[in-house]
């Protein structure tokens, strides 16, 4: 098993020549559930896009599960699963939950992408993980928020990843989802080897759970460890900036900028 | 005047050709948010006709159906570059903005280049008649309704995966830029064909209002596509009906049909 979800080293990403992520030197551990923090415009997603091919790497490296990017994005793609940013599915696609669940799987499959009883078994036993699986046949876009993003996880599992790379599963998305995707992604480390990586601003519903965290700010890594290491009222004041308040629970710090804590 | 039983019967059998690529294609239109794309591969078809009308002093071979088919590709081509990369919804519509801007500007200026005896060429591919169909247009809708089914088809998953999720399926090895082409190319060239055959109100009336109901009841993709034909397919049966009866144009009975099919979906609450 390799041992690191995410290796880059000096890496700069951007789209097209404009940089957005510049010399990042990181090592996320695997299996683990790891969180990349920062605010808007700090180059989260971006770092996640690279990941996968999406975006356009300037220079430097970056390997996922020990696997080189673009070289071998197909191997990289195939191992990884996504779950993008709920706002950026269409609502204006009529699915149910259990056609959702088959996608990434059949997609990976490659053509004619037909379902077997087999990849249907997948999508039900990831929907049955994520505890969705009463919604099979409900149209998807009716369900609240934090169900389509349970939904969206339980397409990324069908696919039977070794990595799940997150970007904002949290936002938008109600108390009880919070917990129980928490819940899912520490069963998924503990019970099945399932690393995952999740882009978010707000740390508080995994910092139970998390290995590793990432803290960026401005396209540039601030700081990168186990969370009471890097988690630190320095730290968050240079990602958030001077303004912000810093409490300490439980032994791990947060920053409280304007009503929201991170 | 009344219409021959001989000329709704063709029409009829051409109704329900243009209601099968309306009922595979109209929901794929719909799904990403491109209506406008419809209206656009039909004037980038009349770009392209006058094109090939022009040339033809020195390329007599060159058919403007040609013409007309290369400018609705070149249309699809510039709308799938535009969403690339994930930058599909506001980017491709601008594009489909601009490509028909372009292409309605291209044929103004060929226009006066063109001798006064080809305009009506170029005109013919906004204006198509449903009761005036030659066998070409015939063939013409028939082969677009197989092309649109053997798409559908082929790549049903493919489009809708695109559709649902351009980023998320492309993360998980989807070429999307590639069905995006494959999709936009098929819409333009069947839109841009229809147009030629049976006319420009017929086609957006059937191609946008009945796949725009048929989403807000359908259970799945499929079953849009179900509706958007049966939609489709009434609307016709009820122009070509009432026509028959008395003198009115089909086309414009249809559209006012399927329109109000669409003002009645929307009173559906979800």
């Amino acid at each position: 098993m390799p041992s690191h979800a995410i290796e880059a080293r000096g890496l700069d990403v951007g789209y097209g020549s404009r940089p957005v992520l510049r010399g990042v030197d990181l090592a996320i551990p695997h299996p683990s559930v790891s969180v990349i923090m920062g605010p808007n415009g700090a180059g989260k997603t971006t770092l996640l896009k690279a990941s996968l091919g999406l975006a356009r790497i300037l220079s430097g490296e970056i390997r996922v599960l020990g696997v080189p990017v673009p070289g071998r994005l197909e191997e990289v793609r195939r191992r990884v699963a996504y779950v993008p940013q709920k706002e950026e599915v269409s609502w204006g696609v009529p699915l149910r939950v259990i056609d959702v669940a088959l996608m990434a799987r059949l997609i990976k499959k490659g053509p004619p992408r037909r379902p077997t009883r087999e990849d249907v078994d997948a999508a039900e036993e990831a929907l049955e993980f994520v505890d969705m699986l009463w919604a099979r046949d409900r149209c998807f876009k009716k369900l609240s928020g934090g169900q389509q993003q349970r939904v969206l996880i339980a397409r990324a599992l069908a696919s039977k990843p070794e990595l799940l790379l997150l970007d904002e599963p949290l936002s938008a998305v109600d108390a009880e989802s919070r917990r129980k995707i928490a819940e899912v992604l520490a069963r998924l480390r503990d019970e099945k080897g399932v690393g995952s990586v999740v882009v978010t601003h707000d740390v508080n519903p995994l910092a139970p759970i998390a290995d590793y965290v990432a803290l960026l700010s401005e396209g540039r890594l601030v700081a990168a460890g186990p969370l009471a290491a890097a988690l630190t009222p320095e730290n968050l004041r240079k990602i958030y900036g001077p303004v912000a308040k810093v409490v300490e629970v439980g032994g791990i710090c947060y920053a409280i900028v304007g009503d929201a804590h991170r | 005047m009344r219409v021959a039983i001989e000329t709704i019967l063709l029409a009829a059998v051409a109704g329900l050709l243009v209601s099968v690529s309306a009922g595979a294609l109209g929901p794929l239109v719909v799904f990403r948010g491109l209506s406008f794309l419809v209206s656009a591969a039909a004037h980038a078809a009349l770009g392209g006709a006058a094109l090939a009308l022009l040339l033809q002093s020195r390329l007599p071979w060159l058919d403007p159906t040609f013409g007309a088919a290369g400018m609705a590709v070149v249309v699809a081509s510039v709308v799938g570059a535009a969403g690339r990369g994930g930058r599909s919804g506001e980017s491709m519509e601008v594009a489909v903005g601009v490509s028909f801007a372009g292409s309605m500007s291209l044929t103004v200026l060929l226009m006066y280049w063109l001798p006064p005896e080809k305009l009506p060429l170029v005109w013919g591919y906004l204006v198509g008649d449903i009761l005036l169909l030659s066998p070409v247009d015939l063939a013409t809708i028939a082969l677009t309704a197989t092309l649109s089914l053997a798409a559908i088809t082929a790549f049903y998953r493919e489009f809708v995966y695109s559709s649902f999720d351009p980023v998320g399926s492309e993360a998980h090895g989807l070429r999307v830029g590639l069905y995006d082409w494959i999709m936009l190319t098929v819409i333009a060239l069947s839109v841009s064909a229809m147009t030629k055959a049976v006319g420009a109100i017929l086609v957006y009336a059937l191609v946008v209002a009945p796949a725009g109901a048929a989403v807000r009841f359908a259970r799945g993709p499929k079953h849009c596509m179900a509706l958007a034909f049966l939609i489709s397919a009434g609307s016709i049966a009820m122009g070509l009906l009432l026509s028959a009866i008395v003198n009115v144009s089909p086309s414009a009975i249809a559209g006012m049909v399927s329109a109000a099919f669409y003002l009645i979906s929307l009173l559906r609450v979800e």
